[in-house]
Order: structure tokens, then sequence, then C-alpha cells
């Protein structure tokens, strides 16, 4: 058939049944707004965890020394390990220069003076490759600690900025002393504001104050590493690497192999991982209930399609008499249930695109719960997959009127009442 | 492809001598779930080309369900039916679908025009059907309604016409593709004797222009006017009359 006299069976069909047309347009639009919701916000809440995690740093592993649980060549069991900086350079050798080898010191208590403003903290001693580690990006105008810093023991500190904020206010704080401890340090560098996951969004990188790790040793003596990171250039190269790191820690340390106390290993490519697959088992559920009130929608364009065949019975019985093939007589129905579902369809789009918006515009981030939901967002992902869904719902709407259409017995319908 | 519209009478689809019609020991059962009602017994039937056959008998009597079987609306539960020549049995729906858009053309006694179209529209619908292209259609289909004196009424809904006027408009329908012939199952049956004798006349002019009609009719003096006279009672041909030419 020809679309102009389509078109016209159809519009005038379309008219001879507004109400119905319109209720059932509403509630494909419903489900595909339902739908395109649900992952909206599902897909924030991805988009907002991603960020936070971002925050953190690449792929790491973090090792810490625990208590040993197993015998292992004479040595007895529940003995405390401890990781010593001198590690560090062994276990590199062993990785290769590839794998980025860090780790922290710690010395708490410590008084940190600028011209009587002061403040107590964690003091942490770190190299340079520990920037990398934990992404850190220093505010313009400074910078992070380097290799120099750390080969000759520079007196040198970089300042989470919360940090900052307390002991400088409005001053610029890079280039300015500060006595730590007792001892008098140049302020290097500022961490850039950062979110990373946990309460609230504050990155715990916000109130720290770094120096090199033979600085602090130097001042405050040699003490084990409070942290071992590990971070291989590809994340899945980490079950190799942490392999390695166990199997040289045992060794140096005389422990088994198998003792999972000895050596708390917390594996932060894997923790990725763990969180993008609850993310995605999130959408598929999330998009499982928005496809069924979609379906729904789509069950009500199958019953107006049914109704429509019903009441065209002698039509469709007339249309077969002259001659109409079978897809003759399913085409039009096929097209006029997709033609339900497709504009519902733009209409549920259309109203979440502009929801979605609006809502964008709203400032969550005062509020902390809100702030953890992130901003709803319509992904391309979701547009097609609605599409998809949308299509697949339309088709079986009009496939099984029009195949109720085509069964229908030309003679039969056409006997004279 | 066979055009149907340009296709000369006698020189395709003819079969044996000139028949267009011919039926065999044909038999309908209608299977209703708790009766079974056997509403044709064994009709042997030849139509030649060119003819005019009015059918008559009781209510009843099977004379719709004939129709039905000749325009291959529907089909037998006994015997051999040809079409042109062509075994109309093992036909599958779209096969059939075709023979009734080429072969035959169906008038009704309550005209089923499609109400929501113009005449114009209802008319060009077989060719849609028939893949018929825009331009030719809209000849044909201006061609079709000049000849039942329609032409000033081709923009004008069935609900605008008279009972007349729509049966007209459904002959020129039932003549759009050209078909080999022209069932009409009481056509008159809904319209005043007026214009059911209009519409006779008009079947009449159709036969002198050389085309091949069945006409069931009640109305005696119409089937008069026929030139053969198939009369059917109880699911049987009981009397088949010619009328003198
Ligand atoms: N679809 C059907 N199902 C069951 N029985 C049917 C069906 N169609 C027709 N019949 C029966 O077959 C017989 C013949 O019916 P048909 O309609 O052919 O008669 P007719 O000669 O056209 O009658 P009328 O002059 O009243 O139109 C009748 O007994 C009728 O009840
Ligand atoms: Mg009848």
């Amino acid at each position: 058939m020809r679309p102009g006299l389509i078109l016209h069976l159809l519009m005038t069909s379309l008219l001879h049944q507004r109400r119905r047309a319109a209720l059932t347009i509403l509630t494909v639009a419903w489900g595909t707004l339902s739908m395109v919701f649900l992952l909206a916000f599902g897909e924030g809440a991805r988009v907002k965890a991603e960020e936070e995690f971002k925050g953190w740093g690449e792929a790491f592993a973090m090792v810490h020394a625990g208590r040993t649980a197993k015998e292992w060549q004479g040595y007895p069991k529940g003995r405390q390990i401890q990781i010593w900086s001198r590690d560090i350079p062994v276990i590199q050798s062993r990785l290769g220069a590839d794998v980025l080898v860090s780790g922290w010191i710690g010395r708490g208590g410590i008084l940190l003076d600028h011209d009587g403003t002061t403040a107590v903290v964690g003091l942490r001693g770190v190299d340079a490759a520990f920037g990398r580690l934990r992404n850190i990006k220093p505010v313009e105008g400074g910078r992070f600690l380097s290799v120099r810093d750390e080969e000759e023991k520079r007196r040198v500190i970089f300042l989470g900025d919360m940090l900052a904020a307390e002991l400088f206010g409005d001053e610029e704080p890079v280039g300015q002393r500060l006595l730590v401890g007792g001892q008098a340090y140049t302020v290097i560098g500022v961490l850039q504001h950062k979110l990373a996951q946990g309460l609230g969004g504050e990155s715990p990188d916000t109130r720290v104050a770094l120096v090199p790790r033979t600085t602090l040793l130097f001042q405050f003596g040699d003490r084990p590493l409070g942290v071992l990171v590990v971070m291989p250039p590809n994340p899945n190269q980490m079950e190799n690497t942490l392999k390695t790191v166990r199997e040289t820690l045992s060794s140096l340390y005389k422990l088994d192999p198998g003792d999972d106390q000895a050596l708390h290993i917390w594996d932060r490519a894997k923790n990725a991982q763990d969180m993008r697959n609850m993310f995605t088992a999130i959408l598929a559920f999330l998009a499982i209930i928005g496809g069924l009130t979609l379906f729904i929608g789509g069950v009500s364009v199958a019953n107006i399609m049914f109704a429509i065949v019903k009441e065209r019975t002698r039509e469709i019985g007339v249309k077969m008499a002259m001659g109409a093939r079978r897809s003759q007589i399913t085409f039009p129905i096929l097209i006029e249930g997709m033609l339900y579902t497709l504009s519902g369809g733009a209409l549920g789009l259309a109203v979440s695109v502009i929801l979605v918006e609006l809502m964008g515009a709203i400032p969550t981030d005062k509020y902390k719960g809100l702030a953890m939901m992130g901003h709803p967002t319509i992904s391309w992902r979701i547009a097609l997959l609605t599409i998809a869904v949308l299509a697949l719902v339309g088709t079986l709407a009009g496939y099984f009127p029009a195949r109720r259409a085509a069964s229908i017995n030309p003679a039969e319908t056409l006997r004279y009442e | 492809m066979n055009w149907p519209l340009s296709k000369k009478n006698g020189t395709n689809g003819n079969g044996g001598n000139g028949a267009i019609i011919h039926m065999e020991g044909i038999q309908k059962v209608y299977d209703t779930g708790k009766v079974k009602v056997e509403a044709l017994k064994g009709i042997d039937m030849t139509v030649k080309r060119g003819e005019f056959v009015a059918i008559v008998g009781p209510s009843g009597s099977g004379k719709s369900t004939l129709m039905n079987l000749i325009g291959c609306l529907d089909t037998p539960t006994g015997g051999t039916y040809h079409l042109g020549g062509e075994a109309v049995a093992g036909l599958d729906r779209d096969q059939l679908a075709d023979v009734r858009n080429r072969r035959v053309g169906f008038v009704f006694q309550n005209f089923n025009l499609l109400p929501q179209i113009s005449s114009f529209e209802n008319v060009e619908l077989p060719m849609l059907f028939g893949g018929v292209p825009k331009g030719e259609r809209k000849t044909r289909v201006t061609e079709l309604l000049t000849r039942v004196g329609l032409e000033d009424r081709m923009d004008h809904k069935p609900t605008e016409l008279s009972g007349g006027q729509m049966q007209r408009v459904a002959i020129a329908r039932a003549l759009a593709m050209n078909p080999d012939i022209l069932l009409a199952d009481e056509p008159t049956g809904n319209l005043d004797t007026t214009s059911g004798g209009d519409i006779m006349g008009l079947f009449k002019d159709l036969w002198a222009q050389g085309c091949t009609l069945v006409v069931v009719t009640h109305d005696l003096a119409l089937a008069g006017r026929a030139g053969r006279v198939v009369e059917i009672r109880d699911g049987r041909v009981t009397k088949d009359t010619i009328a003198a030419a």
C-alpha cells in the first residue's frame, strides 16, 4: 500500500478514538519516564561513585603488616610483623621499574606552628611516587614532593587544603615557613580540593601534612611503614604484582606465604571492579523495573489495537475481498501500534530530559544525602536502551493484534446481517 | 508480469471451452461445532466468458455460500473448482488474495464501502492492493466512476451518497482491476425499485460490453433480464435455463 492512503486511514482512525489513543500514549509515556528516570538516577550515582573513586587514585593495592597466624621454619605464630622503608627498594627491584612502589611512615601528635597559629596533626613521611598513587594534584603555584626532596632530606612540607586554610587563612601558604615539631620547614604545595569516597565526600587527604620520608626518619628516628602501596601500570597485572610482593616479604620476614593474617592486602583494583559490578547489577535491576512499567504501557497499546481490529473486522473483511494480501492487512496495524508506542516514548523521553535538566539545576552539594546520589544523567546508553525496549514493545504490541486481523475469515464477516 | 489491466478477454486464463467457472460436485459443509450444516450438496456448474447468469432460489438455499466459493472468499469442503482454468484448491492465502484481486470483482447487498474515505479512494483500494502505479490509478478511477455516472461524486464519502449511488461506487470498485468475472450477491436487495432497476440496467450494459456476470437475486423480474437463470434449492441446482436471445 502507498503511504498516502495508509496515512489517511490512520489519521481518521486516530481522530476516531482520540481519547483512548491519548490515554494509551500517556501510559507508554509514563512507562518510558519511569524507565529513563530510574536509569538516570542509577547512572548519576554510578558516575558520582566513579568520580570519588578516581579521587583516591588509580588501581593500587595497600599492604598492611599484621601478626602471623602460622608457624614457619621454627618461628612461632603470633609474631608482630613490621615492614620498613628499606624494604621498598628490595620490592621495587623484584617488581621492576614499571610498578610504582611507595609507602608512608606516620608520626602522630606533631605540632605545626605558623606565627602562633597552630594545629596538631599526624605527620606522614612519603615519597614522590605517593603523589601519583593517590592522584594528588597541587594547587597552582605549588608542587608535590620530589625525588630530590627525598634524596637531600629537605625540610619541605605539602599540606591538605583544609589544613592549609586553618593555618594560613587567606595568606598564600606556598613559600612560607612552618614550624614542624619545632623545626623550620617550607611549604611547597597545597592539595587541590578533591572528592573521595567516604562519608560526606570529604577526602581524608584534605587534612594531610606530608614531608619526605627520609626527612621524617632523620628528624624523628626510624619506624616501620604504616602502609606499603604498589601500583602496576595495568590493573590486570595486579594479581602477579601482589604475588611477588607477598613472596618477597615472606622470605624477608620468614612468613608462611599462605598466611593471610601476617599481611593484609587491600586490593583497590578488585575493589573498583566490585563497585562497577555492583552498579551494573543495580542498573540492570532498575532497567528491568523500568522495562516492566514500559511493558505495561505496551499491553495497553496491544489492548487498543485489539479493540481496533475488532471494530474494523468488516473493513478488514472488505479489504480481503478486494484482494489485500496478508501483509497489506497486517502492516497498517503494526505501524499504528508502533506509532502509539513511539509517540508515547517520544513524549516520555522529552519529559524525562526536561525533568533531569531541571534537577541538574538544583544545587545538591549542600545536602549530603543528595550529594551522594550525584546528578541524574541520561547517557547515550540509557537513551538507546530505552529506544530499543520501546521498539520491542511497539513491535509486540502491534504483532499480536495484526496476527488476529490476518486470521479474520472474510466470508464470515461479510455475511449480511 | 502479467499486467491485469491490460489483459485481453479470451487470451489468457481461459481454461477449456472458454469456461471461466467450472465446478464439479462442489460441496460446502459448515461445521459450527455442535451442528454441521450442509449448505451445498454437490454443485456442477460451468459459466462461460461473456455470460450473464442470475442465481435464484429461496432463502437459505445456499446462494451466498456458492458466491463466496466462486469468488474464492471461502474454500469448498468437497469437489473441484477451476477459475479461469486454474485449480483453486491448494492455493495459499496470499495466492487466493491475488486471485480475488485480479480475477474477481465483488458487489454486496450492503455495499461494504469504507465509510471514512471518499468514493474515489474506495474505488482506488483494489488497485493499491494490486500495486497499480499512482498515475494509472487516477485515470482508471476517474474512468470507472464516469462509467457508473458518478463523475461528480468522486470526493464524496459513502455516507453522503444515496443507496443506489453507493452501489454504483461498489460496482466501479469491483471493476477496478478489470476482473474476469463480476459477482453480485443481491445487489438490489437494499434499494428501492427504481434504483434497483438502474443497477440491473448497469449490469446489462456491462454485459453488453463483454463482462461476465453472476448475480444473485430474489427479484424474478430482474432475473429475467439475465441471459441465463440458475435456480438453487437446498444446496443443489434444480433448474438452469438459458433465455432466448
Ligand atoms: N458461516 C456459516 N456457518 C454456519 N452455517 C452457515 C454459514 N453460512 C451459511 N450457513 C448456512 O448455510 C445455508 C445456506 O446459507 P446461504 O447464506 O448460502 O443462503 P442464501 O441462499 O444466500 O440465503 P439468503 O437468500 O437468505 O441470502 C443456511 O442454512 C445457512 O444457515
Ligand atoms: Mg444470501
